[in-house]
């Protein structure tokens, strides 16, 4: 075997006491393309920004580059001379310079000791390597003028400067998020040129269909943990590499057959609404059942609770008990009043304000309903929020202690908590799951199952295929925005799985 | 098992004295430093007439300090308070003695200027959305501005002098000012950490997501608070003019400075972490005696500039040390 371009021996690293990234390793072959992929939290950013010197590993972790040794520690400074250029989420571009001044940033070519900007030499290089990429842009132009697919050459450009033609590693973290559809296939060429060249590319991706499209192999993150490292994406289809993703965390209960729910009169109804990336969903949430919403990425699955939730105005009607509600304005006040709790998905910038006390967090939906104008009133805050702490297990059970000082699996039982007290005629949960340890996971769960059981209609939008087969009584399926399957239980995670991934056509 | 209930409750009492260790320890060292200057003063001073002396100052600074709680607490920035309450308090007596208005329509007149200002922020700022220190810097420019253009820049003065009584009158030998000042404070604390209405700028403050996500009307309340903050400024300028029968415009902007280091002060006491009006009010009386102090020393000038520069940076600095405490 040949000598791999880019080799990670051993890295950890521990933040504050907490093991972020344990003993990864990793090792790229010359030209090709390989996937990082995992969960928010899996470890996958962390590892990349140890391999450029942003965090400082812990000791015993190696890093080479064509069997050279540059680290730990990586020095970032040298990370150019090594032959590791990274291409950020954003592209890090600046619209209003042009693209010579984009490309060139950062090693100016320059004129004797005045230090001035040779701006000639840096047209040159600039130009030089834009035609090596293939694409005719003026380096004078600024970028805000560019279109799409020219901004992602000129972000690549970047990554490539002074860089021996079929050399080194470059790093896409995220990037094609900012790339827009009608550009991903010029960045995709791009991608495959550079490693066809013989330079070696890391792609992390959360889109699991481009990493099978473009990548050679996959390597998957768990828990801050390596799960498989270069698994060929010929052997892999989507469903397997979802399941890569994300695993297996022990066994969960079927709280679906251990708390049977009744189905009741009410709940929640859809005439075609629409809005944000749902573009028209008709159905009926009875109270007293739990109905998980899935879909992949691009299927209107993350916009599905905040329209429920009233945040997106938008087409159709939503109906509460069969009344419809108007969301034109105020939306969120109008929804919280016909009884719909939302629970969202980004616990931290969404779900609670972490640097005030849990009882303020907890008693801020039902101060309208329970507070007089002049008054918060006390005892019921009191109650409520003591409640909260004994029905979850919240630890500590300190009600004036500011959320931050909670771990996330406490924080999340807190924001269940704050909304299931006002027993809601409609739950929805967004990704309620996600960054949560195995134990309040269960626990979130079996509180989705108790509000059906409690008369609610509950309602679960998430990828977590396991968390939908152990509570819901149905799973909607969605894609481009509008339901495409709908599976009942008797089911099971890998049915779900293969619903969401499997052809359009079929059972309907 | 009686041990251990006694342990709880000791270690219950050590985080009460705690909690009241940092609630109280600005009105502590306010105490240790009156002690401290008063024996380094030459002469003797009576504390009685030196408390009086510090209470009884004519100043807007709890008036604009209530304003700059209220805005900052909803996570706002103003730094226009300091004009707006110039443009007022000008604007009282230059209606009445060069344009010959009748005092209650100067007064409406100058408190209208005020509420201008407040809406002129408050539109940029919350629904066009422009910078909060763009807009408000400029504004305190144009309202200062405007101030010596309505005086004709001079001070202008010949209020009646009867109506001073309504500023200057005492009730326990502290001067009606004081006991607005003291008013105002109870009822805005009242309202930030009692009412409903409170909560919901606590959380606008803190996060304004969550805060949309549970119903509150972010633009509404952040809009009240700049509406608020001008208002304050504009009575405060108005009844300093009062007192004074008239107002100098350029004096206007030497309160930014104690306003601002009462402010943030004040987030280390009573509510730490929180800004709040009562740590403001002691905050405010804090520096107000350390300055008198000085005066006292025979220090002057240049000293009062130095002393609430150093203020504000370690204020800020304790509470950043103290907010980092409370989130770890």
């Amino acid at each position: 075997m040949s000598t791999p371009r880019l080799e990670v021996r051993n890295l950890s690293v521990t933040f504050s006491g907490v093991t972020v990234l344990s003993n990864a390793n990793l090792t790229l072959e010359p030209g090709e393309i390989h996937a990082l992929v995992g969960q928010n939290g899996s470890g996958k950013s962390t590892l990349i920004k140890l391999i450029s010197g942003v965090y400082k590993a812990d000791s015993g972790g190696e890093v080479y580059v064509d069997g050279r040794k540059i680290g730990t520690p990586v020095q970032p400074s040298k990370l150019h001379e090594e032959g590791l250029a990274f291409v950020h989420q954003d592209l890090g571009l600046v619209p209003f310079l042009t693209v010579r001044e984009n490309v060139r940033v950062g090693r100016h070519a320059t004129i004797g000791f005045t230090r001035l900007i040779d701006k000639k030499r840096d047209a040159k290089a600039t130009r030089e390597t834009l035609e090596f990429l293939g694409v005719d842009i003026d380096p004078e132009a600024k970028v805000g003028s560019l279109v799409p697919s020219e901004k992602v050459a000129v972000a690549i450009a970047r990554a490539l400067q002074e860089r021996n033609l079929g050399s080194g590693v470059i790093v896409f973290d995220e990037s094609s998020r900012a790339v827009p559809p009608d550009a991903i296939e010029d960045f995709y060429g791009h991608i495959r040129n550079l490693a066809k060249q013989g330079t070696s590319v890391l792609i992390v991706s959360h889109n699991l269909r481009e990493v099978l499209k473009i990548s050679d192999r996959v390597t998957a993150l768990r828990n801050g943990k390596i799960v498989e490292m270069g698994v060929p994406t010929s052997t892999l289809d989507e469903a397997s590499i979802t399941r890569l993703v994300l695993g297996k965390d022990g066994e969960l209960d079927n709280y679906y057959e251990a708390m049977p729910a009744e189905k009741r009169e009410g709940g929640l109804t859809l005439r075609g609404a629409a809005g944000g990336r749902v573009f028209g969903v008709s159905s009926h949430f009875s109270r007293g059942e739990v109905v998980g919403i899935t879909g992949n990425l691009d299927s209107g699955l993350s916009s599905f609770g905040p329209l429920v939730a009233g945040a997106h105005p938008g087409g159709g009607e939503i109906l509460v008990d069969g009344k419809i509600v108007d969301r034109d304005k105020h939306g969120s006040r109008k929804m919280i009043d016909a009884g719909v709790a939302f629970i969202p998905q980004d616990r931290h910038g969404m779900g609670l304000a972490t640097e005030l006390t849990v009882q303020e967090n907890v008693t801020l939906p039902h101060l309208r309903s329970r507070g007089k104008p002049w008054w918060t009133g006390l005892s019921w805050q009191r109650e409520e929020t003591l409640g909260i702490l004994e029905k979850f297990n919240v630890v500590p059970a300190d009600r004036k202690a500011a959320l931050s000082t909670f771990s996330g699996g406490n924080q999340q039982k807190v924001l269940m908590g704050k909304w299931l007290l006002d027993d809601p005629a409609v739950l929805i949960l967004d990704d309620p799951t996600q960054a949560v340890d195995v134990g309040a996971r269960s626990a979130v769960l079996k509180a989705a199952r108790q509000a059906a059981v409690d008369g609610a209609a509950v309602i679960i939008c998430t990828a977590e295929v396991d968390d939908l087969a152990s509570v819901c009584d149905r799973v909607h399926v969605l894609s481009e925005g509008i339901v495409v399957r709908t599976l009942k239980q008797p089911m099971t995670a890998d049915d779900i799985l293969a619903a969401t991934y499997g052809k359009p056509k079929g059972a309907l | 098992m009686a041990t251990e209930t006694a342990t709880k409750e000791r270690s219950g009492l050590n985080k009460l004295g705690r909690e009241i260790a940092t609630r109280y320890s600005l009105i502590v060292i306010w105490l240790l430093m009156t002690v401290a200057l008063m024996a380094m003063v030459p002469g003797n001073v009576s504390p009685i007439a030196a408390l009086r002396a510090v209470l009884g100052q004519q100043t807007p600074v709890i008036f604009l300090g209530l304003g700059v709680v209220i805005t900052m607490a909803v996570g706002e920035f103003d730094l226009s308070f300091a004009g707006i309450f110039g443009i007022s308090a000008v604007a009282l007596p230059s209606l009445v003695v060069l344009y010959g208005w009748s005092f209650p329509a100067a007064v409406a007149g100058a408190l209208g200027l005020a509420l201008l200002c407040g809406i002129v922020n408050a539109w940029l700022i919350v629904k066009v959305g422009i910078s909060s220190v763009v807009v408000t810097l400029g504004v305190a420019s144009v309202a200062g501005g405007l101030g010596y253009w309505l005086s004709g820049e001079t001070t202008v003065s010949g209020l009646d002098p009867n109506l001073a009584n309504f500023t200057v009158g005492t009730l326990l030998g502290l001067p009606y000012l004081f006991w607005y000042g003291l008013l105002l404070a109870l009822i805005v604390a009242y309202i930030m950490s009692a009412t409903p209405l409170g909560r919901n700028m606590l959380f606008v403050g803190s996060n304004r997501a969550v805060a949309a996500l549970a119903g509150i009307s972010v633009g509404r309340i952040r809009t009240g608070a700049y509406l608020a903050s001008s208002l304050l400024a504009g009575a405060s300028g108005v009844i300093l003019a009062i007192g004074l029968g008239g107002y100098n415009p350029s004096t206007a902007a030497t309160n930014l400075m104690p306003t601002f280091a009462a402010v943030f002060l004040g987030t280390v006491a009573i509510v730490p972490g929180r800004f709040n009006p009562l740590g403001m009010l002691i905050a405010a009386y804090f520096l107000l005696t350390g300055v008198f102090g000085l005066q006292l020393l025979g220090l002057s000038g240049w000293v009062t500039q130095v002393f609430y520069g150093v203020a504000l940076v370690a204020a800020v600095t304790i509470s950043t040390l103290l907010q980092r405490k409370i989130k770890s």
